[in-house]
């Protein structure tokens, strides 16, 4: 089976997003969302889809860490974030600048990475073929997203090409993930 | 799949193949249609259903960049790492179409493969 095989996408609503995109300053913006409240509490009416359970302390500690580690070795970023796989939203990041757009953007890149997936399926080449990374070349940009399966996140760097070059972006992703 | 020399498309298989022999699958997609205009395959993999999903992999990034509103920004191509394949996807004919290409990551230059596909975008345009 494919990595993301069991993905459920909840497409959100404009209003949703909206709430979602906060305005940012220049640094460091985990995108909180309020905690979901505890399973054993939630009274039972009607059927509802599976809630999605919101990452714990430690996932976001984690996933702080790796967006620290890459924006060490690549301090002239545009965006570094980690982002959920099953869900698109986003554990943590930072951008450089505005962050107009990120929650569509990381959920769109999600999505990239879903269908990257599903044809790995349709080929049957899930046997010994897994998916390592993602790299897109733009025209002054480069966008890499690099796939977590212990976590199943995504790790997603956008840097422009006068600052880097693809072989050492995608090594300084791999370096990360140790 | 399968290609003709008598269109353009089938014409940048045939030169791809020429130059690349040990390819594994070869494919020149419309991306409207997510069909292939030429295809060509050396291995199990089939390069049609390829190029299906290729095209929802490139329309999804083409719909990440919008919500980037990025100005001046095109899409040049798309390189997926596997374990031991490399599937490249180069964006071609004013976002038109893609060439699709599959290589073993040992047997290939990537280098190599990038030019031999970077030849064909004036055939193409």
């Amino acid at each position: 089976m494919g990595l993301f095989s069991s993905l459920s996408f909840r497409k959100r609503s404009q209003p949703e997003l909206v709430a979602e995109a906060e305005p940012t300053a220049e640094v460091a913006v985990a995108l909180a969302e309020a905690p979901a409240p505890a399973e054993a509490t939630a009274p039972i009416s009607a059927p509802e889809p599976a809630a999605v359970p919101a990452p714990s302390a430690q996932a976001r500690a984690q996933a702080e860490e790796l967006v620290r580690r890459v924006v060490q070795e690549l301090p002239t970023f545009i965006t570094v974030a980690v982002v959920d796989a099953a869900t698109g939203k986003i554990l943590a990041g930072q951008w450089a600048g505005h962050s107009g757009g990120a929650v569509e953007v990381a959920a769109a890149n999600a999505e990239v990475v879903r269908q990257t997936s599903l044809c790995i399926d349709a080929l049957h080449l899930t046997e010994t073929e897994q998916l390592a990374d993602i790299l897109i070349t733009l025209r002054q940009q480069l966008h890499v997203l690099r796939v977590l399966p212990q976590a199943n996140w995504l790790l997603y760097l956008a840097v422009r090409t006068q600052d880097t070059n693809p072989a050492l972006a995608r090594a300084v992703l791999q370096m990360a993930d140790y | 799949m399968a290609y003709s020399t008598s269109t353009p498309a089938g014409q940048a298989v045939q030169n791809i193949l020429n130059d690349l022999p040990g390819l594994m699958a070869i494919a020149v997609v419309d991306i409207s249609s997510g069909m292939s205009l030429a295809s060509h395959t050396n291995s199990g993999i089939n390069p049609d259903t390829a190029a299906a999903y290729n095209t929802e992999v490139v329309k999804q990034k083409q719909k990440a960049m919008a919500a980037l509103k990025l100005q001046g920004e095109t899409m040049d191509d798309i390189l997926i790492t596997l374990t031991n394949q490399l599937h490249l996807i180069k964006l071609v004919g004013e976002g038109k179409k893609f060439i699709y290409l599959v290589v073993n990551s040992r047997e290939t230059n990537l280098a190599i493969a990038r030019e031999v596909l970077r030849a064909q975008v004036d055939l193409l345009k």
